[in-house]
């Protein structure tokens, strides 16, 4: 107690406040996961213990669709996004500035910049005109369309890995008789690693929880996990939405202990 | 001009024509399915609509950009003001900042909270706002509407303490778009403000306290001007995505208690008037593009060149 | 193509003709030229900003000179890329690969050029035998402490074996004692490898200590190239005698000439020798340059070649200072070595008079 008064840096209440925020964080997450183990079949009153919802759910063949098709489009997305991220970093970082430089920042954010139903409805137009267009409505336009958003996720850690790498290392390489290629190959790509797997698991989990632009974009019958949930919503639920969330909230997490384990490696 | 000064010169051009070929395909892919479309929207606001939806192609009208603000009277054909979509609009604007306020109000306390741990809780700590923060959107919207609806986590407990006699009726209530907003944008909040606060040189506090300086002195005075950059970025990171929230208010809101948002999608859905939904989205983008430059100038003017 | 670049039956001779280098509007080397012997240790001394760093890295090809080119062993490889060149560089801050371990980093170059797995393992363990880091080749190098670091940048840059070695401040981040040690290796290395050596600093002590000959920048221009004891006793300006340990700079008139020697009368009106450097032939009022080591203070004499009071006696362990003020009003300065305890037999006050060693005034060519 007494050490705790004399610590200058501490504020009366906000401790307090501190738990307060990270009950109300978390006491929803928890409802949710406890009612998806509810026997009853509605959400209204608690039926008992049982895990029958979610073998409904892994039964569902919608839900599996869904869930596949949402793996598929992060998969592709967090990919492209990785690598066209990459290699815009590569391009933007370590230079003097040239012109173009500030453009090519501006337009890499973008996408963080506009909320996401304005770019959501503007896709829609656009797509939606290509479709009649071409005749061709398969998960491409998915797959551009997540890229797009994924980019400036992607691009923000191996940016401030590649900015808190001097040129000397490559210097080094090049004077150690390595081409270009070959100082890529084996000093800047190893280096950049950790934060290039970062960047992929931030585009994946970005592409995997979308649901405005996925709404707007997909065409009849692509609906991904989140899309299907949003169209359950507006009936009366029953637990199996809930046994849904809660292995999509394991999953998510699971993929933020890996990106919390890979960064504290890093350091 | 000699060879070498030529050679150099050739090399910068060459350095730089690599840098744009490399920056390419990030470009493109951002230009063909985020910027473009913007324009083409731009392009389909002054266009006649479709009357199933779409435009009239080439058949030009400023009648989407009328609407947003002005209805024409039905049996008068006089132009009044659009009451209904003034008041969604005005209401995004009024729940956005409660809700950026509501975020600081909890955020900054719990920033700060955790930047005075000792350096090995302090991890443990950001990785628990990290979690939800991670998690997706509409699975926290519809956690928070499991303890909000009537039957719910919330109401339930209340009753079983006596403190009400009938459930409470928040969900589909603006009440219940300001709570969803904030529970779902508070980690928004709390990153920024931690990253800030984390970083502040609390000599700086110490000398406040020799200077006479009481507690809350030092956190008015010391601290918060310090950590403004912070409380600028999450307050943009917050009120933006408020702003232009789609999925929050369609849960918890009901349809009453529409948003911006909502009022855009119904335009391209149930309404079928894509001229006005593309005006409404440029309308909402404008909004957000004058609340960055209020807090960037208010950023700027207040930095003393802090970072 | 990889043999020309490695194998050095003796250290390369590099010749710089001309070299200018501009950064926008700035000029930081401004026509330089210089020839560095093979087998030497070559020393570019000066403070920072002088031009030194940018001219090694276009030695190693990491700057284009605006002008002017460089030759290595007569060849001109002033548009080689750094990896054409067989020239390898220890960086200031070592430039480990953090992802590689201490072999690895070692044996990078010889990988880079495609040797044989067998010849790179038997070339990096001689060279951790060479750096006294034996056992060590599997260590991460993030694991070792900055002189064990030090010693791995230095086996990466030779393993190699470039007909010169760059050495770009390689002990600025040591500690005082590690540093004194390092020089000594750095020497060693240098005769068991016969490697030409470049190496950069702006510590004159470091410079004197291990250098054959020494090249003294200032403003992108080199003031004087020369061993270390002309730089030391024979500066040819006032920048290099005032960068290069303490003087006493006196304003005199010259006399007479004959060959490279002087006459000069100083304000005292005592007249001495005084040497000049061979491009200039001094008249009228100059300035000369004593080191205080060269002087001495004694009793007030007929013949002292100055004469002044103690104003301040400094003890500095092995010296003492003697801040003398001289009866024109100018400050000297007396290195005294404290050769037994006790005081150094003069007081503040003391009317004193101060001979010179012979042959220690030099003039300065400004």
């Amino acid at each position: 107690m007494f050490s705790r008064r004399y610590d200058l840096r501490s504020q009366p209440g906000f401790g307090f406040i501190t738990l307060f925020t990270f009950f109300a964080l978390y006491l929803p997450i928890a409802a949710l996961v406890i009612y998806s183990f509810n026997d009853a079949e509605s959400l209204s009153q608690w039926g008992g213990f049982s895990s029958r919802w979610f073998v409904a759910a892994w039964n569902n063949t919608a839900v599996q669709d869904a869930a596949i098709r949402s793996l598929v489009i992060a998969l592709w997305a967090a990919l492209l996004a990785t690598t066209a991220a990459m290699m815009a970093a590569l391009a933007t970082t370590r230079t003097q500035p040239y012109r173009g430089l500030t453009f090519k920042y501006a337009l890499i954010n973008q996408p963080l910049m506009v909320p996401e139903i304005v770019t959501a409805v503007a896709l829609l137009i656009v797509f939606s005109r290509i479709k009649v267009w071409t005749g061709y409505s398969g998960l491409g336009y998915l797959i551009v369309a997540h890229t797009a958003f994924c980019i400036p996720f992607a691009y923000l850690p191996i940016r401030a890995r590649l900015e808190s790498m001097d040129l000397t290392l490559e210097r080094a390489a090049a004077d150690l008789y390595a081409t270009p290629w070959m100082t890529f190959r084996h000093v800047t790509l190893p280096m950049l690693r950790p934060a290039i797997i970062a960047g992929f698991m931030l585009a994946f989990v970005i592409s995997l929880d979308d649901v405005v632009i996925t709404e707007f974009v997909k065409s009849g019958g692509q609906d991904t996990l989140p899309t299907y949930m949003l169209g359950q919503l507006r009936r009366e639920t029953t637990p199996e939405i809930n046994a849904i969330a809660t292995v999509f909230l394991a999953l998510s997490t699971a993929l933020v202990v890996v990106f919390f384990f890979i960064n504290k490696r890093k350091q | 001009m000699s060879g070498a000064q030529e050679a150099a010169l050739a090399a910068q051009k060459q350095d730089i024509r690599s840098r744009w070929l490399l920056s390419a395909p990030a470009l493109l892919i951002i230009f063909v399915a985020a910027i473009g479309p913007l324009f083409v929207m731009l392009f389909y606001s002054f266009m006649v609509k479709g009357d199933y939806g779409d435009v009239k192609f080439g058949e030009f009208s400023l009648e989407g950009w009328t609407s947003v603000f002005f209805e024409r009277d039905i049996f008068d054909d006089t132009l009044g003001l659009a009451d209904a979509h003034l008041s969604i609009i005005w209401r995004s604007i009024q729940l956005s900042f409660f809700t950026t306020i509501l975020t600081v109000i909890l955020g900054f306390p719990t920033a700060y909270f955790i930047a005075t741990r000792p350096p090995h809780t302090r991890e443990i700590w950001v990785f628990l706002v990290t979690i939800p923060f991670w998690t997706n959107l509409l699975i926290r919207t519809f956690a928070m509407q499991q303890v909000i609806r009537n039957e719910g986590l919330l109401n339930t407990a209340l009753l079983w303490l006596g403190v009400i006699k009938s459930p409470l009726q928040i969900i589909y209530t603006d009440t219940a778009n300001l709570l969803g907003m904030t529970y779902v944008y508070l980690p928004l909040m709390v990153l920024p403000l931690y990253a800030s606060i984390e970083k502040l040189d609390f000599r700086l506090v110490e000398a406040g306290y020799d200077l006479y300086a009481t507690r809350f002195q030092v956190l008015r005075r010391i601290v918060i001007p310090l950590v403004k950059p912070g409380i600028i970025a999450g307050s943009i990171l917050v009120f933006i995505p408020s702003l232009g929230a789609y999925v929050i208010p369609r849960v918890l809101g009901g349809g009453k208690n529409m948003m911006l948002g909502n009022l855009i999608e119904m335009q391209f859905g149930s309404g079928r008037n894509w001229p006005l939904g593309a005006a409404m989205s440029i309308t909402l983008m404008i909004l957000v593009t004058a609340a960055l430059i209020i807090y960037v100038r208010n950023a700027s003017r207040g930095g003393n060149g802090h970072v | 193509m990889t043999d020309t670049r490695t194998t050095a039956a003796h250290g390369g001779a590099i010749g710089l003709h001309g070299i200018k280098k501009w950064f926008g509007n700035f000029q930081a080397v401004d026509n330089v030229s210089l020839d560095i012997r093979s087998n030497e240790f070559f020393t570019l001394l000066g403070p920072s900003g002088c031009g030194k760093t940018t001219l090694l890295r276009m030695i190693a090809g990491f700057e284009l000179p605006t002008e002017g080119q460089v030759l290595l062993d007569g060849v001109d490889i002033s548009r080689l890329l750094p990896n054409q060149r067989p020239v390898n560089t220890v960086f200031q801050n070592y430039a480990l690969f953090p992802h590689l371990t201490v072999a690895e980093n070692i044996g990078f170059g010889l990988k880079m050029l495609g040797k044989s797995k067998s010849e790179i393992d038997s070339v990096v363990k001689d060279m951790l035998k060479l750096v006294h880091l034996d056992g060590r080749g599997n260590n991460p190098v993030t694991q070792l402490s900055g002189g064990q670091q030090q010693r791995v940048a230095l086996a990466r840059a030779l393993a190699p074996r470039p007909k010169v070695l760059l050495l770009d401040e390689p002990l600025s981040a040591l500690d005082l004692k590690l540093r004194k040690s390092m020089q000594m290796e750095l020497k060693r290395l240098q005769l068991e490898t016969g490697i030409t050596f470049v190496f950069v600093t702006h510590d004159q002590e470091e410079a004197l200590t291990m250098s054959d000959r020494i090249a003294v920048m200032s403003t992108g221009t080199v003031r004087q190239v020369g061993s270390p004891w002309d730089i030391y006793d024979r500066p040819a300006e006032r920048f290099v005698a005032d960068f290069i340990g303490e003087t006493n700079f006196l304003e005199v008139d010259v006399l007479s000439v004959s060959g490279n020697k002087a006459r000069v009368r100083l304000s005292s009106g005592s007249e001495i020798p005084a040497t000049f450097p061979g491009d200039v032939t001094p008249s009228g009022k100059v300035t000369i340059v004593v080191r205080p080591e060269h002087a001495r203070v004694t009793a007030p004499a007929a013949g002292s070649v100055l004469r002044g009071t103690v104003h301040d006696i400094v003890y500095l362990g092995t010296d003492t200072h003697l801040h003398i003020r001289l009866d024109d009003g100018s400050g000297f300065m007396v290195r005294q070595q404290n050769a037994r305890s006790g005081d150094c037999g003069f007081s503040k006050g003391d009317s004193v008079g101060i001979d010179f060693s012979d042959d220690v005034a030099q003039i300065l060519r400004d």
